[in-house]
């Protein structure tokens, strides 16, 4: 038995997590002495949200290094940072134009936390169910179109470039590491690409159907988005003041005005 | 690469496996799963399609999914933690998961081909079978090895399990399609044998197992105690564990268990392995006594009813009130309706403590006869014909390897042994597969039993009287009797011979009324006959019927002309085998006089209770679940209801406590000790009494004890035998000879707490079964004798034929069936003016019946036969229906049907179904199984409407009241009724 003290967040404290920002969010939108998004408040609270919003890339990435002792805390933190983060934001823009392509960041900010929690809330009780899930479970029936010569090929060449990538480690229990991905990219490229190519032939994630099998996925994809909007909006805000403003006069602190 | 010689390993034999479900209970127990999270699970494999060409025998497999320890595994190189929170032990090979680095991202999940990881949606992370890891720091290995009553599930290194599958012939299930080079085992049943995956039937899972939804009604928090982490390190932490032996208490079994004990609490139930015969093998059900130890719904406090009959309106009182009200109320009764007015009803959750002990006591002091227990549904038949015919209700054989493990052929009629008692029959298809014996099945439907089975002959129900006539006319005619022992040790074969060939109960005309082929028959003739050793296993499918009594004669009797009685490895059994009780002993002058009992089944008391006809009944005093179990509930619920008094002792709230004026909260198992029935295998086990009952609960022997003293029969019913001990010890062992082994002093000296009786003359020891026969033909002129007046097998003598007369029959076995069939057979009418029975001491009142063949006017609405039966094995009746794990193994009440009969009525695999007789109508999920009658519907029992979690009418909504004359036996299992989509 494993410690019953691991860190996790229950499904009525998710919710309640949701719920309170959600209540809160809404509150702010409509709070009418919302600070404009440029004034010292509210740029406060967006480099507070920003570095808030940053733990679930360190969680990412603490799980991925080895770095970590317990990946459940981070992932606990990852949440509770998110939705704070998410508050401060929300802050942040409230008295602030939406429709302008930081809107788009702030609905994948939205898209990220809602998403997340309803997944882990109740999706999660999918992967419950794929226990011997019904009807023919494929792995003891001889799967129609599978091409095992093919398969084995997708193995022996994923053998062939690990030799390369990381000659010591054993391919049955290998997959790319965080490391493997920063000395070695193309090749860890190359070799997911190989393993993405076997679990397709397996066929075992088509199987668990799109919602088990890729909302985890796209909450990493919609992640990636964000924080490539986030990073632009702050670059565009702190080099590009000028062009951000648009004419207008600038009234948050920058670092240069080009694009005036 | 793991080295093939320390890589562990499950070996899963598809032939052994009866999908009982047990090692899911034992994997949970161990790991502390709650409802939902798997580390192992059983799925069952069904047709719902007829063929669409050729006529291939029906089939319904099973196949336990669990992790598969990949060389390669696709979970582990998917987990995204580094380094991996799942791992592959490089000299076991065991791939394990470590939940405290786990995120709960259930990318493993979604990775393996296999469907084996499972996740804890409460928790967050995912789980797996790493092959009970802290159970193989102790030298023991996984539980479900351990606990498989079949031996399908074997563990070891994978190389000496796969030595083994070779040295015995078995062929490998290919699992390895997506070279991830599985370690799990799976042996082919036999008849794959050279059969590739592809060319088998088109099966899959019943949509009443596949349906998610249905399951997650059970709420994770329904877990507690050994199913939380969290609640069992507690439990750990709190006080030391002690392990002390005992026996199963939820069916008549009796299976020989081990409690693990902490404190008061019962922390695991498994098998134990110190039993020289069930070594450890154990049903779900014991296991899942765990549920019923720890169980937020037991009743803790006695109950008072203060709304109308049929509410759940109570409040709590304390134990003084409770009794003094019910004897107050009792006492009004006796003295306006006399004291025959009270009846009793126990059941195998009572325990024979109070069956055989205390109620008898008090109901001899009180004064009344109406007492049951669950005997006139049970095998009343098999009762009443066995010691008729050889004196006494002990069958011989037992579950050794010498004994029933050396017959050359099993056949199996109206006995679904694989699903009620899996530990037998998981010995007795271990010994089929090692010995190459033959097994037959006679059924309705192809059960978990019939699976197994070389041949599967689907009777229609209530005629294997004419079956056991064909066949008997068949060897007769083809000489294939055991002439010498008929002639020496049986008294009237000949009157049965010349009366079944005079009749012309040939095979055409059995055929006929069976609805089964002349070769089937015929077949199933010759395998008894000629086979050196066959056992013929009788149980409910046979008994309750109304021509209960002649249907078991006739099977004695073809066992005995086939020299398979009193013999090793060839007899007729029906579950279970009972000693020959003795009622305790009460002073004559304490014993008040009485008038004859009202029937020996509960369900006469009913015209008694409504009409007061032969005169009243008014109040009763019960446990179990009668208004479940008692056919006819709408007439058994008018019934109840009008009574003056209702007392319902239980665990649970169930269907009856809303018709109870009191209900009083019991203990169970070691939480008051006692034994349980006699075993199957005639083994008595006791239980000590270990833990206290929760809350205000008492033992049943206590209440009769504390009853007793408020009429002043403390003298007798002494306050002494509260303590279980003094109770066996001074009343059962004192009253029946049988008991003489077993007092307590000699049961409590043996680790499996068990003792098999009779001991006849001690110089045998206990292993040694009753082999008369065997006996009387090695030493012919010794003197032995069977315990009967001619000290032979009697089948038909003067005094029989008289008996039988006076109920309106023969001792000859004339053909006769239930009213309700599709077809126009010989039935029972029965006499409006009740007699004293002449099978029951002459001191019961009953309807005799004549046998009648004229046809009957048919309802046409009612085209299908309903047949009724239990459901697999992790239920017994109602008390199951409170384990959360029960339920998520068997939710829903079902409908098995066949695919043409659904087809033809507009069902679909899972939709509801409307079944109505002229007696009501429930509604129940459909199961489409090509392997029963089309003809035929099959529906469970155990429901009611008051269980927690999936509540439904009971099916003896359906039934009616029809009994056997000879031994009162009811009819529950043929019905006519209609089947139809429900609209919801």
């Amino acid at each position: 038995m494993s410690n019953p003290n691991r860190p996790d967040l229950a499904l009525t404290t998710i919710l309640s997590l949701l719920a309170v920002t959600g209540l809160a969010a809404g509150g702010i939108l409509l709070w009418p002495g919302a600070p404009a998004p440029g004034s010292p408040v509210g740029q406060l609270c967006a480099t507070l949200g920003a570095l808030l919003l940053l733990a679930p890339l360190a969680f990412s990435l603490m799980k991925r290094s080895g770095a970590s002792a317990s990946p459940p805390a981070w992932f606990v933190a990852h949440v509770l940072a998110a939705m704070l983060g998410s508050l401060l934001v929300f802050v942040h823009v409230a008295a602030g134009d939406w429709l302008t392509p930081p809107g788009l960041v702030l609905l994948l900010l939205v898209f990220l936390v809602v998403q997340g929690s309803l997944v882990r809330a109740f999706l999660t009780r999918g992967f419950a169910l794929l226990f011997a899930r019904p009807g023919a479970p494929q792995g003891f029936t001889a799967p129609a179109g599978l091409d095992a010569t093919a398969l084995a090929a997708v193995i022996d060449a994923k053998i062939g470039l690990l030799a390369r990538l990381d000659p010591r480690a054993d391919e049955g229990l290998f997959s790319p590491a965080l490391g493997h991905w920063l000395r070695r990219p193309l090749l860890s490229l190359r070799y997911q690409r190989l393993a993405e190519r076997e679990a397709r032939m397996v066929g075992a994630r088509a199987a668990a159907g799109a919602a088990l099998g890729w909302s985890r996925r796209l909450h990493l994809l919609a992640a990636l988005l964000f924080y490539v909007g986030l990073l632009t909006h702050v670059v565009v805000m702190l080099f590009f003041a000028g062009y951000a403003a648009g004419g207008e006069p600038i009234d948050w602190w920058h670092i240069s005005d080009w694009g005036h | 690469m793991t080295d093939p010689g320390t890589r562990l390993a499950l070996s899963i034999d598809l032939e052994r496996c009866t999908g009982c479900k047990s090692c899911e209970a034992a994997c949970k127990q161990t790991n502390a799963l709650g409802p939902h999270s798997y580390r192992n699970r059983v799925l069952w494999f069904d047709e719902q399609q007829s063929p669409t060409a050729g006529d291939t025998p029906a089939r319904l497999d099973f196949l336990t999914v669990t992790c598969q320890q990949c060389e390669r595994p696709a979970c582990l190189r998917a987990c995204p933690v580094h380094p991996k929170a799942i791992s592959k032990d490089p000299v076991t090979g065991v791939v394990a998961i470590d939940e405290a680095r786990c995120t709960g991202c259930g990318e493993c999940a979604v990775s393996c081909p296999y469907g084996a990881i499972g996740y804890n949606f409460e928790q967050h992370h995912a789980v797996k079978c790493d092959l009970c890891a802290e159970r193989r720091t102790r030298d023991l290995g996984p539980a479900c090895a351990a606990v498989c009553p079949t031996r399908a599930i074997r563990y070891g290194t994978r190389a000496e399990l796969l030595a083994d599958a070779e040295r015995n012939g078995r062929e490998l299930l290919d699992t390895d399609h997506f070279l991830q080079q599985p370690a799990t085992i799976y042996l082919k049943r036999l008849r794959d044998r050279d059969a590739n995956s592809a060319d088998a039937p088109v099966r899959s899972t019943p949509a009443l197992l596949a349906d998610h939804r249905v399951r997650l009604s059970i709420r994770p928090s329904a877990a507690r105690g050994s199913y939380r982490k969290a609640d069992k390190l507690a439990a750990a932490a709190d006080a030391d564990e002690r392990i002390v032996p005992g026996g199963c208490n939820i069916c008549f079994n009796g299976c020989p268990v081990k409690y693990h004990l902490r404190g008061n609490r019962v922390v695991n139930v498994y098998g134990n392995d110190e039993d020289p015969q069930f070594q450890g093998r154990i049903c779900p059900k014991s296991q899942m006594t765990l549920q019923m130890y720890d169980n937020p719904l037991r009743l803790v406090t006695p109950l008072k009813r203060v709304g109308p009959r049929g509410r759940d309106s109570f409040e709590e009182i304390g134990w003084d009130q409770a009794l003094a009200e019910i004897a107050a109320r009792l006492a009004a009764v006796r003295d306006e309706h006399g004291s025959e007015a009270l009846a009793i009803q126990s059941g195998s959750r009572t325990g024979v403590l109070n069956i055989i002990g205390a109620i008898p006591l008090f109901a001899g002091l009180w004064g009344t006869p109406n007492v049951a227990a669950t005997e006139p549904y049970c095998d009343m038949g098999k009762g009443v014909a066995l010691n008729l015919t050889q004196g006494t209700g002990v069958m011989a054989n037992v579950y050794t390897e010498d004994d029933i493990g050396r017959a050359e052929a099993y056949v199996y009629i109206g006995d679904n042994q694989a699903e009620t008692r899996p530990v037998n029959f998981g010995m007795v298809n271990d010994w089929r597969v090692n010995n190459d014996a033959r097994m037959i099945v006679v059924d309705p439907r192809l059960t978990a039993t019939a699976s197994k089975a070389d041949a599967w002959l689907p009777i229609r129900s209530g005629t294997d009287l004419a079956l056991g006539l064909g066949i008997i006319h068949y060897l007769f005619t083809h000489n294939l009797h055991d002439a010498e022992f008929c002639a020496r040790w049986i008294v009237g074969w000949r009157e049965w011979r010349d009366f079944v060939i005079e009749r012309g109960y040939d095979l055409d005309w059995a055929a006929r009324v069976t609805d089964l082929a002349p070769a089937q028959i015929e077949d199933l003739a010759r395998t008894i006959a000629t086979a050196d050793g066959c056992m013929i296993f009788l149980s409910r499918g046979i008994n309750q019927h109304t021509n209960s009594a002649q249907t078991n004669r006739v099977f004695m009797f073809i066992a005995a002309i086939t020299g398979n009685w009193g013999r090793r490895g060839g007899g007729y059994f029906n579950v279970s085998s009972e000693m020959n009780w003795k009622a305790p002993l009460i002073p004559a002058a304490r014993k008040p006089a009485t008038r004859p009992a009202i029937g020996k089944n509960p369900s006469a008391w009913t015209d008694a209770m409504l009409d007061g006809a032969p005169y009243p009944l008014r109040a009763l005093i019960t446990g179990n679940n009668p208004l479940g179990q008692w056919p006819n509930q709408n007439r058994a619920r008018r019934a109840v209801a009008s009574l003056d008094l209702v007392v319902h002792l239980e665990l649970f709230k169930n269907a009856t406590s809303r018709y109870a004026d009191y209900v009083l909260p019991m203990a169970s198992g070691i939480e008051k000790g006692g034994t349980t029935r006699f075993a199957e295998d005639r083994r008595i086990v006791w239980n000590d009494r270990f833990i206290d009952p929760p809350g205000d609960a008492r033992s049943d022997h206590w209440f009769w004890i504390e009853l007793g003293k408020r009429f002043g029969f403390g003298d007798v019913l002494k306050d002494d035998y509260k303590d279980p001990r003094k109770l066996w010890d001074e009343v059962l062992v004192a009253a029946t000879p049988d008991l003489a082994a077993a007092s307590t002093a000699e049961l409590l000296q043996r680790p499996n707490r068990t003792v098999r009786l009779p001991r006849f003359d001690g110089a045998d020891g206990e292993l040694d079964p009753v082999y008369v026969t065997e006996k009387m033909r090695q030493e012919p002129d010794a003197g032995l004798a069977y315990p009967t007046a001619s000290g032979k097998l009697e089948f038909w003598t003067e005094a029989q034929e008289a008996k039988f007369n006076a109920m309106g029959l023969s001792a000859l076995p004339e053909f006769y069936t239930e009213a309700e069939q599709l077809v126009d057979l010989p039935r029972i009418e029965y006499a409006d003016v009740p007699v004293k029975s002449t099978f029951f001491g002459g001191d019961t009142l009953v309807h005799p019946g004549r046998i009648v063949d004229t046809p009957v006017a048919r309802d046409p609405r009612y085209d299908t036969e309903l047949v009724t039966g239990r459901p697999p094995a992790p239920h017994f009746h109602s008390w199951t229906h409170y384990f959360w794990q029960a339920q998520e193994m068997w939710p829903e009440l079902y409908c098995q049907i066949h695919p043409d009969k659904a087809a033809a009525i507009g069902v679909a695999d899972g939709e509801h179904v409307f079944i109505e007789t002229a007696n009501g109508r429930i509604s129940a999920r459909a199961w489409l199984h090509r392997g029963i009658r089309p003809s035929s519907v099959f529906v469970p029992i155990g429901w009611d409407e008051q269980q927690p979690f999936h509540p439904n009418s009971s099916v003896n909504h359906l039934t009616r009241i029809r009994l056997d004359p000879v031994s009162q036996q009811a009819n529950l299992k043929t019905h006519l009724c209609r089947v139809e989509k429900a609209s919801h």
